[in-house]
């Protein structure tokens, strides 16, 4: 039974501020609402206020400027997922957006929620890491910025504090030369909780090695974790297309990860399973500049 | 008559449906409703000593709560053993077991009332392996313990087949609680009437036997009961049984009032029937030509809390365990036994399903081991008409075995499979297998299967069918149009139909066990035939034109010994006669013998189908695609080519769920998918690519040459999916849903 609860809509960021203030903890934030009605049906929502915040269309935007991505907390995943902007610079996002629920799903819900909501399996959210994205906060009072690798501190919990909302996430733009991913393991094509996601970004070199590396993975840990020994392994790999010395250095996920058993799946096969998400995806996209001997 | 062509029209029920202006039971309201709450058992396993309603009764909005000692008439239900209490008394089997009924005038302070009924369990240890609970020293669920059923049919001697075998196969095999996931769930609304009767809309796949086991329920006369029970927003086998409309009737009569109750996706995945998951140790021996020798089964049935049909499913798939193969020694022994897991009963293919996973298993098995290719070994067992079945009957009807057999092997994908199995990712395997299923059609021996028809000749010339058997999705009813039609040489859209009420539709037994078409065809055919006998009568005692006058059919009317009367000009002509009433009735043919031990077997007409499948296993994480099927199909004659293919269609997504991603996880008698974020069924982003291949060898016994294929379209895709795992990779699945994990750990044994 969906208990009784206060609703206000927010009808600008001002309102939603105001109220986030007003109730404070008391109160809990309804974006696309695709996971807090959810919530609701199965008694799991403690606040006793709702703040909907889809009606704020200032929080809806995805727009480039001076080589930043700036992507509104309001942008749903329809709509990342169709944006030539994030095609373009911010891909492994756009890859994720894509693949999160339904086409139904991602017609609402928003990239904001997903980070906010700090599940471990947000499937954004190793996209934004690996893309190095900072997460814009405000309050009445003013904003804050939050590298996104700081912004969580454990599963459904982050530095967010109780009148503070996610407003804005912004990324360098990618360019030639820098390579992004995102891989997903469900258990089926659509409509699927990750069992284990990951995303990855490359850099890569005037020898055409990696230079650079960010491997994060989902899903496996009480947050989404960056895999750094991991993307160490990838920047020593010679720059020839082989599946053997791809699938090897991605096996050194399975030191940084930290899953558990759950319904979906064993602790034991998510590691296995990361190790070929990262094999995969690696392979697919350095095939577009390495190749075989 | 079974030379008649049908033309492909539209569904009848396209239009409703589409446009969402179909009224389900579960849509309607009536004035003054009640809202139902039925509280469940807390523990899956307990004693009542007490119930106290005091605090619910004393809710604002509340109108009646009831326990056992409010059921008027004989507390239990159940269409082969009334085992399952209504409301119970004095134990609890399972977590979805009734303990009390709320009515109130809203379904949330139904809901809130349902939270203050008080029951003292006193909690009993649960039994949840089916195996364990055979055991002597197992706790008991029922006072005469926890065998349902037990049945060994055998024929000739296995050991003796077994030591002359080249090979033999032996493995175990599990399979999975499917759910049927109707999109309208348990629903309905019970209305009492002013003549003291009550009318009970709630959509099931009988409503004529819905009405008997209400009349039980109540203690009232059956013709007081009026069933109402189509449309239904899916079945799968799932409503043939009673659901909730016990509870709602005794509400409805104790309050007065209507009473209305629709359960949630949750309430419905926890208190539902479910189908039974089996355990199956299977040898199987062979000689080194391929020739079967000996196979020797036995099933375990995890029948839940209740008998339901745990019995009649667990003998058609011992009928099923050898297929219609030529295995002259076999032994085929089943137990059906209680738990606590929940309640299991009828869902499309009705135990074939679970049986021919393994055995189709071990057939492949061997042909790798001997070195022969499956189609060869299959070809050599596969029997014809006027063999002797492996459980010892002679097949005098039709067998399609061989042909379903032929049409598969010369279908697109398999005989390109090794192009299609190309794949240029490091980790991708691709596989292709096949595997083929006879299905036993209708009740089976002993149990009385009898369809009958009426058809009406309207005052302006169109007609109205008149029929029991209800329209589940499957498109039955737009086919008894076309049949119909066909016989009276109309356009279908003259045809109306009644169908799936105790009032204006007649018996024809459930929309069961692929029966509908089958048993319609030769109910309207037979009904069609009283139409000439009686419109002839009828000319001729108005015309003097002599007994032996006859009608035909023909362009829109009849011909008659006083010419040609168009329908219009009949109906007219009649228009003083009442009823203008035409009716059929149709027995099923049966076996002339039971066979020994074995209640309801064997059956005597069958489905037939053959399957191939293409899956792309990715090899990393364990996933398994299922890319592209071929199905060949008998359908005997094809009515509505259509509604075949979608058949097909909706036949192979359950199957690949069967295979790939569903089942219901109980631990300790507790449901742990409750929805469908864990409950997983294929949407569409998971099914194949469709590749029909449809035969129409005609079933003799059937006036139109019918055959049913509702569940045999679903069962070969099974084994075929398991199968080309193995093709892919070469490892055995011998557990089905063959998840992502499973597979994964498949391919690395030492995880």
């Amino acid at each position: 039974m969906i208990k009784e609860f206060e609703y206000h809509a927010a009808q600008d960021l001002k309102e939603a501020l105001e109220l986030a203030e007003q109730f404070g903890p008391r109160k809990r934030f309804l974006s696309g609402g695709t996971d807090v009605t959810v919530r609701l049906k199965e008694g799991l929502v403690t606040e006793d206020v709702i703040v909907d915040l889809s009606h704020v269309a200032e929080l809806r935007f995805v727009r480039e400027e001076s080589g930043v991505v700036h992507v509104g907390a309001g942008a749903t995943h329809a709509d990342l997922g169709a944006s030539p902007i994030v095609r373009q610079h911010g891909h492994a996002l756009a890859l994720a957006a894509s693949r999160v629920g339904s086409s139904q799903i991602r017609n609402v819900g928003t990239v904001g929620g997903n980070v906010a909501n700090a599940s471990p399996a947000g499937d954004t959210i190793p996209a934004l890491i690996v893309l190095d994205a900072v997460v814009s906060i405000a309050n009445r009072k003013g904003t804050r910025d939050v590298p996104i690798i700081d912004f969580f501190t454990g599963p459904g919990r982050s530095v967010l504090a109780s009148e503070e909302l996610v407003t804005e996430l912004y990324f360098p733009v990618t360019g030639p030369g820098e390579l992004t991913g995102f891989g997903k393991l469900g258990s089926r094509q659509a409509m699927t909780i990750s069992t284990a996601n990951m995303a990855f970004y490359f850099r890569i070199g005037d020898n055409r090695r990696i230079v650079e590396a960010r491997i994060a993975f989902g899903s496996v840990a009480p947050t989404v974790v960056r895999a750094h020994r991991t993307e160490r392994m990838f920047c020593q790999l010679p720059p020839l297309l082989s599946w053997d010395a791809i699938r090897g250095a991605a096996q050194m996920a399975w030191k940084e990860v930290a899953p558990i058993d759950d319904l979906r799946a064993t602790a034991v096969y998510r590691k296995e399973a990361v190790v070929g998400l990262l094999a995969e995806a690696a392979y697919e996209a350095l095939a577009s500049c390495w190749h075989e001997r | 008559m079974d030379d008649i062509h049908f033309e492909q029209v539209d569904r009848v029920d396209a239009l409703g449906k589409a446009c969402g202006t179909t009224e389900y039971m579960s849509d309607l309201s009536f004035p003054g409703m009640l809202y139902a709450w039925f509280v469940r058992s807390k523990y899956p396993h307990a004693l009542i000593k007490n119930v106290d309603i005091s605090r619910a009764m004393a809710l604002n909005g509340v109108v009646t709560v009831l326990t056992a000692a409010d059921v008027t008439g004989f507390n239990g239900f159940g269409i082969v053993n009334p085992d399952m209490p209504v409301i119970c008394g004095d134990k609890v089997r399972y977590i979805g077991d009734t303990v009390a009924l709320v009515a109130a005038t809203t379904e949330r302070i139904a809901e809130q009332a349902a939270a203050l009924v008080d029951v003292d369990y006193e909690v009993l240890p649960v039994v949840d392996d089916p195996i364990e609970a055979l055991k002597p020293d197992a706790p008991k669920l029922h006072d005469k313990g926890n065998v349902c059923l037990h049945t060994l049919i055998t024929k000739g001697n296995v050991e003796q087949g077994f030591r002359e075998a080249d090979v033999v196969i032996e493995h175990e095999y599990r399979t999975p609680r499917q759910a049927h996931v109707p999109l309208e769930t348990e629903s309905g609304v019970a209305v009492p009437e002013a003549d003291g009767s009550l009318s009970m809309y709630a959509g099931s796949q009988y409503a004529f036997r819905d009405q008997l086991q209400l009349a039980r329920i109540l203690g009232m006369n059956p013709r007081m009961i009026h069933v109402y029970s189509n449309p239904v927003g899916g079945g799968f086998g799932g409503k043939d049984e009673l659901t909730i409309q016990g509870g709602i009737a005794l509400l409805a009569m104790k309050t007065g009032k209507p009473v209305k109750v629709f359960l949630s996706r949750e309430e419905s995945l926890v208190s539902g029937w479910k189908r039974h998951p089996f355990i199956i140790r299977m040898k199987t021996g062979f000689k080194s030509d391929g020739t079967m020798l000996a196979n020797d089964v036995t099933c375990y049935e995890d029948k839940g809390a209740y008998t339901s049909l745990g019995g009649p499913i667990l003998n058609l798939a011992l009928e099923h365990a050898s297929s219609l193969y030529r295995v002259p020694n076999t032994r085929h022994e089943g137990w059906a036994v209680f738990t606590n897991n929940g309640v299991c009963g009828a869902f499309r293919g009705f135990g074939v399903p679970q049986v021919l996973f393994a055995l189709e298993s071990n057939m492949d098995e061997a042909a790798e081991q001997l070195g022969l290719d499956p189609v060869t070994i299959r070809r050599k067992n596969v029997l014809h008409q006027g063999e002797v079945s492996p459980i010892g009957h002679t097949l005098r009807t039709g067998v399609s075995m061989d042909l379903v057999l032929d049409a598969i092997e010369k279908s697109e994908l398999w005989q390109h499979r090794e192009e299609y199995k190309k794949t240029d990712k490091p980790w991708l395997r691709r596989g292709v297998a096949l595997a083929l299923a006879p299905q036993g059609a209708g009740l089976g021996l002993g149990i009385p299967d009898y369809g009958g028809a009426y058809i009406d000749l309207d005052g302006d010339g169109s007609f109205t069918l008149r029929i029991g058997l209800v329209e589940y999705g499957q498109g039955t009813h737009t086919g008894f149009t076309q049949m119909a039609a066909g016989l009276l040489h109309v356009h279908p859209s003259r045809v109306r139909i009644v169908a799936g009420q105790t009032e204006g539709s007649v018996d024809a037994g459930p929309a069961t066990a692929s029966r509908s078409m089958y048993t319609a065809s030769n109910a309207i055919a037979a009904a069609f035939r009283d139409f000439g006998v009686k419109v002839a009568g009828a000319l001729a005692a108005k015309y003097h034109t002599g007994a032996d006058a006859v009608c035909e059919a023909k362009d829109g009317g009849m011909t008659t010994p006083v010419g040609f009367r168009t329908y219009e000009e009949l109906a007219q002509e009649f228009s003083q006669e009442s009823p203008l009433r035409w009716e059929g009735y149709f027995v099923w043919p049966t076996a002339d013998r039971e066979i020994p031990g074995a209640a309801g077997l064997p059956h005597w007409i069958y489905s037939f189908a053959a399957q191939a499948a293409l899956v792309e296993v990715n090899t990393l994480t364990g996933e398994t695609h299922l890319l592209r099927v071929a199905t060949a199909l008998d359908t005997g004659h094809t009515v509505n080519p259509q509604q075949v293919e979608a058949q097909i269609d909706g036949g192979v997504a359950q199957g690949e769920g069967f295979a790939l991603f569903e089942d219901t996880l109980i631990s300790k008698g507790q449901v742990r998918t409750r929805n469908f974020s864990t409950y997983i069924i294929p949407t569409v982003q998971d099914v194949p690519e469709h590749e029909y291949i449809i035969l129409e060898n005609s079933e003799g016994t059937s006036a139109l040459g019918v055959r049913g294929i509702g569940e045999v379209v679903m069962v070969p895709i099974i084994p075929a999916v398991a199968l080309a795992i193995h093709d892919a990779t070469g490892v055995w699945v011998r557990q089905l849903p063959s998840t992502p994990e499973r597979v994964y750990r498949l391919l690395h044994p030492g995880l």
